[in-house]
């Protein structure tokens, strides 16, 4: 047999054969053997084995031209019935949800509840305008914010966005952008508020050589028993708290720009170093090139303490040594301008927004002062999505709480929670948005707007349904293959995506 | 039925590959007809040549008007060299061929990449523009982008083997073809149109002067190969790709350098499943229809050099190389310093080929260096290693020349695969610099299916080669009924891996 010759239609004659027993596979067994078990089976099914439908694959447009059926800004602010915004307070009648105005944003041609946004490419993306939804007294707030940020130059003083998030915004994802629009339109420079020990090993505007045991506490060591994180929700520390060394330790940590930032975050007019709560005397200098130029002697305190320095020109390094027998927390270091804006990069990798209220808000509220905080935003949700459930008013209720947190640390500042970006799983061979993503967006929102704060829809801006499977597949790619985050060139366009929906709400106070 | 005006339009979105069921559904009544037409050669080839053109058009839409352009004129100047009477008429002839394929080439591939270049050098703000479009939109009233150049599928593989065919006629290792149906069905033959293998027109045209003639062992042999190449591209490379390797060269900074490392492993294994993969499938359906296509891998990771890799890794490609680059401009004929100069520019234009970017350049380059080092080293270490190749000391040199190999070639990926140069510096700062066992106990855990997959098949890559011919006869002695249930437990295992739930993204530091 084996060396009989064959032809053309035998083999055609096999595989049918081969199709037939697919197909009669397909038609007796259930699409999944063992269903919701780690040893599932899944059979082909019959119009699986036919042309496939037209989910989005590695050659597909970047967005694919649907209907959003999201619900536009304006319907979800209708479908929301008054009496869930008790911690509203509607001073000003026009603040009610039931007068709030739409849009906030200039649109400049494009209606904000279009409920068909085809986009075809990154141009198109970058010429949408998602407005913010709000309610409360967030739009004087905000105006209050541009007015501060725009004279800020001219009063000598420093205002502080402080931008929260989970692991999408790691490695000063999207963070980085919108600094750098913000320092080329309002002063300002310098990577921000940088950790002494990294919270993760992702990209960081500024490095740090350590010396000494430096280790890194936060929100989530269970070998602290306070709750004292302060704004990056963490601290170094060179001794473990409680420990004391025999003789004098000396420690230090030196700052260094990486390559690859914008020019305006790699370099800086000031630094300040917010440490404190050391039960023994220490030392602190503060040098750069072998040179001291601010060293003291801090006694032991129960307090947040700064040491400082201002420069004339422009620096890109720091060091910082340390010198005593019990360790300080030490919380951050701000490398800043003197005036203008700073923007922070704060990622909570694998958190949904949901710590401020187990902090010690008295602390994070002296250190949020202390840093003349202007503004904050929020950018949580992509944790809350592998948890599949149909009703979120547990996260809308956590998160609201939350936000009024915020609020009473700061009153008059405005926070904006950017919603859930998409997210997508498989589906039988197709890449398909996560079924709870929506819901999880309309709980973030309904949250932002109970507590007053602004909502900017992140997942509407990407596209809304699919659009994670179309970001991840756009060539380049937006998003990265875990289909949860962004590529750096997607968190670039999702950073200016909100920029401009910023600016033009900074047009529209500006006009007015 | 209704599927079957979708299998015969053209969809950016779903172009066919031989990875899409779409294809199979193709094959399915390609053979149908072919079993009418097979016996008479003539009616063979022109139903293969139609077909070609047809899976072209489904592949990459209008382009195979190219596809036509290349073959009319490559037909007509191979007929004018081998007519000609002096050498000054075939040389401009074959120069005429040389230029109109590499200029379509360089045209399609390089316009972006040479416009970027003088840009960035002369600090001009040069643009491409489609003449293509422009022409087509002139003539048909079509619409597509004058602004933008898309590069045609396959265009890097046919031109090469047109040019192939001029140069053998000129040389006359090959007589012309004799009709211009049968030199498009060389030209365009459905198989290795999109990827290969690049065909020579010594070795395929006399093919298409012969019978139908295929044995029952050579068919499960291409059976064998089909199924082979589907497990190695879409359970092994796609889901190591999507579910690991991309993510880490996506932002090498998210991930510690064992992870980086470990994905430059993957990435090692994904290319070879890839394209080793997808060549198996070509050469496998074109035995089917009684066509035998060279080789193209030969298990490349067992390589215990530069020089062997090359004689492992896409054959055709570095065969092409060696022949029509290489050795014209001299080889290895005219002296020590000129073999370097010439294995240097055959890798550089061959890393070029591969992709319009500097970054394929320095891994053409990096090969380039790899082989010129490991000439010196031959030359300077000539006597000793024949004494070396001797007891335990010889069998310590293969073994640190495999892993040197292996690892030089693995390196040299970072800059194929890696998006720009900064990523693939972030990536060696990562491995080499931030590599620390830290965690690895839990990383091995979390990726246990990846890192499982990725030793699985580069244990296969590397099973002797004994082992692999017994369980490929064992497939062909097969009882008939068992190869077909193992064809469908494979269609099956595949069908798990196309499905599965991407793998979540896994964190390690909190």
């Amino acid at each position: 047999m084996r060396n009989r010759q064959t032809t053309p239609y035998l083999i055609f004659f096999l595989l049918t054969v081969v199709f037939l027993v697919l197909l009669l596979l397909a038609l007796i067994l259930p699409p999944e053997i063992l269903p919701g078990t780690k040893l599932v089976i899944r059979i082909p099914q019959v119009n699986e084995l036919f042309p496939e439908s037209k989910h989005p694959s590695k050659t597909d447009p970047l967005i694919p031209s649907f209907q959003l059926d999201t619900l536009s800004v304006t319907e979800v602010f209708k479908s929301i019935s008054p009496e869930i915004f008790p911690d509203t307070l509607p001073e000003d009648p026009q603040d009610s949800p039931g007068n709030e105005r739409f849009p906030l944003i200039d649109t400049e041609g494009i209606s904000p509840t279009s409920k068909a946004i085809p986009v075809t490419d990154e141009e198109d993306l970058l010429k949408r305008i998602v407005p913010v939804s709000y309610s409360g007294r967030f739009e004087q707030e905000l105006h209050h914010f541009f007015q501060r940020i725009s004279s800020a130059q001219a009063k000598g003083e420093l205002i502080r966005v402080l931008h929260y998030g989970d692991s999408q915004i790691e490695g000063d994802r999207i963070t980085s952008e919108l600094r750098n629009f913000m320092h080329a339109e309002f002063g300002g420079s310098g990577p921000g508020l940088v950790s002494v020990v990294p919270p993760t090993r992702f990209d960081i505007v500024y490095q740090t050589t350590l010396q000494g045991d430096w280790k890194r506490y936060s929100h989530l060591s269970r070998d602290i028993r306070h709750s004292r994180w302060g704004v990056l929700f963490g601290f170094a520390r060179f001794l473990e708290p409680g420990q004391e060394s025999e003789r004098d330790m000396e420690v230090s940590f030196e700052l260094r720009p990486r390559r690859g930032h914008y020019p305006s975050a790699r370099g800086f007019y000031q630094a300040r170093v917010f440490f404190g709560y050391h039960h023994l005397p220490l030392y602190v200098e503060l040098s750069r090139s072998g040179i001291e130029l601010e060293a003291s002697f801090y006694p032991a305190e129960d307090k947040l303490l700064i040491a400082s320095y201002r420069w004339r020109e422009r620096v890109n390094d720091l060091k910082v040594r340390m010198n005593g027998r019990g360790s300080p927390d030490v919380f951050a270091v701000a490398l800043d301008d003197v005036s203008g804006v700073a923007v922070d990069n704060i990622p909570l990798r694998g958190s949904s927004g949901l710590e401020f209220s187990r902090s010690d808000t008295s602390f994070l509220k002296t250190m949020m002062k202390e840093l003349n905080t202007g503004m904050i935003l929020l950018q949580f949700g992509v944790n809350v999505v592998p948890n599949i459930s149909s009703d979120y008013t547990f996260y809308e209720n956590s998160l609201y709480r939350q936000l009024i947190v915020l609020r009473r640390i700061i009153p008059g500042v405005p926070v904006i929670v950017l919603g859930v970006s998409d997210m997508s799983r498989m589906e039988r061979g197709a890449y398909k948005s996560y079924p709870n993503i929506e819901l999880i967006r309309d709980a973030q929102r309904h949250a932002a707007l109970r507590a007053g704060c602004g909502f900017w829809d992140t997942y509407e801006a990407m596209g809304g349904e699919n659009s994670m499977a179309a970001w991840a597949f756009a060539d380049p790619p937006l998003a990265q293959k875990d289909f949860t985050h962004f590529s750096p060139r997607g968190s670039r366009i999702i950073g200016q995506m909100f920029w401009n929906t910023l600016m033009s709400e900074y047009k529209r106070y500006v006009t007015n | 039925m209704d599927f079957l005006p979708e299998i015969l339009s053209y969809s950016e979105q779903s172009p066919m590959l031989f990875t899409r069921s779409i294809f199979w559904i193709f094959f399915f009544f390609v053979l149908a007809g072919y079993s009418l037409v097979y016996p008479r050669m003539t009616l063979r080839n022109a139903y293969l040549f139609f077909i070609s053109l047809l899976f072209y058009y489904l592949s990459g839409g209008y382009f195979f008007f190219l596809l036509i352009f290349s073959t009319i004129t490559d037909f007509f100047l191979g007929k004018a060299i081998y007519q000609s009477d002096t050498k000054l008429r075939k040389k401009l002839f074959l120069s005429l061929s040389v230029l109109i394929n590499l200029g379509l080439l360089s045209y399609f591939k390089y316009s972006y990449f040479i416009a970027e270049s003088i840009n960035s050098l002369a600090g001009t703000s040069l643009g491409v523009f489609d003449f293509l479009a422009l022409w087509a939109n002139q003539l048909t009233g079509s619409s597509f982008d004058v602004d933008r150049i898309i590069l045609p599928v396959g265009i890097s593989f046919y031109t090469f083997q047109t040019i192939s065919y001029t140069v053998d006629v000129y040389r006359r290792k090959v007589e012309p073809v004799r009709n211009i149906v049968d030199f498009g069905f060389y030209v365009s033959f459905f198989p290795q149109l999109v990827a290969g293998p690049i065909v020579r027109a010594a070795e395929f045209v006399p093919q298409l002067y012969r019978k139908y003639h295929v044995l029952w062992r050579e068919a499960w042999h291409a059976v064998f190969l089909i199924i082979n190449g589907l497990i190695k591209k879409l359970v092994i490379a796609d889901f190591i790709s999507i579910n690991y390797v991309d993510r880490v060269f996506d932002n090498p900074l998210a991930y510690s350098g064992f992870e980086n490392l470990m994905a430059v492993y993957g990435y090692s294994l994904q290319i070879y499943c890839d394209f080793s993969g997808y060549t198996d499938i070509a050469i496998g359906v074109a035995l089917l229809l009684g066509f035998r296509l060279p080789i193209n891998f030969n298990s490349p990771y067992k390589a215990h050099s530069i020089s062997d890799f090359w004689r492992r890794w896409h054959i055709s490609l570095s065969s092409w190389l060696r022949d029509y680059l290489y050795i014209p401009l001299g080889g290895s004929r005219k002296g020590p310093l000129r073999t370097m100069v010439n294995l240097l520019l055959t890798m550089l234009i061959g890393g070029l080929w591969h992709g319009a970017s500097i970054r394929f350049l320095v891994w053409g380059g990096l090969h380039g260096l790899g082989l010129v080092v490991q000439k010196i080293w031959s030359k300077w270490t000539g006597s000793f290693r024949m004494r070396w190749k001797q007891g335990a000391l010889g069998r310590i040199s293969k073994i640190a020349s495999f892993l040197l190999t292996f690892h030089f070639v693995t390196f040299s990926w970072i800059f194929f695969r890696s998006g720009d140069f900064e990523t693939a510096g972030l990536m060696i700062e990562q491995i080499f610099i931030h590599l620390s066992l830290r965690n690895i106990g839990p990383m091995i855990h979390a990726y246990s299916g990846i890192y499982g997959l990725m030793i699985v098949g580069l244990a296969m890559h590397w099973l002797p080669d004994r082992i692999k011919e017994w369980y490929r006869g064992g497939f062909i002695r097969m009882h008939l009924a068992l190869k077909l249930i193992l064809i469908v437990l494979a269609v099956l295992l595949i069908y798990q891996f196309r499905t599965v739930d991407i793998q979540p993204f896994i964190y390690f530091q909190f």
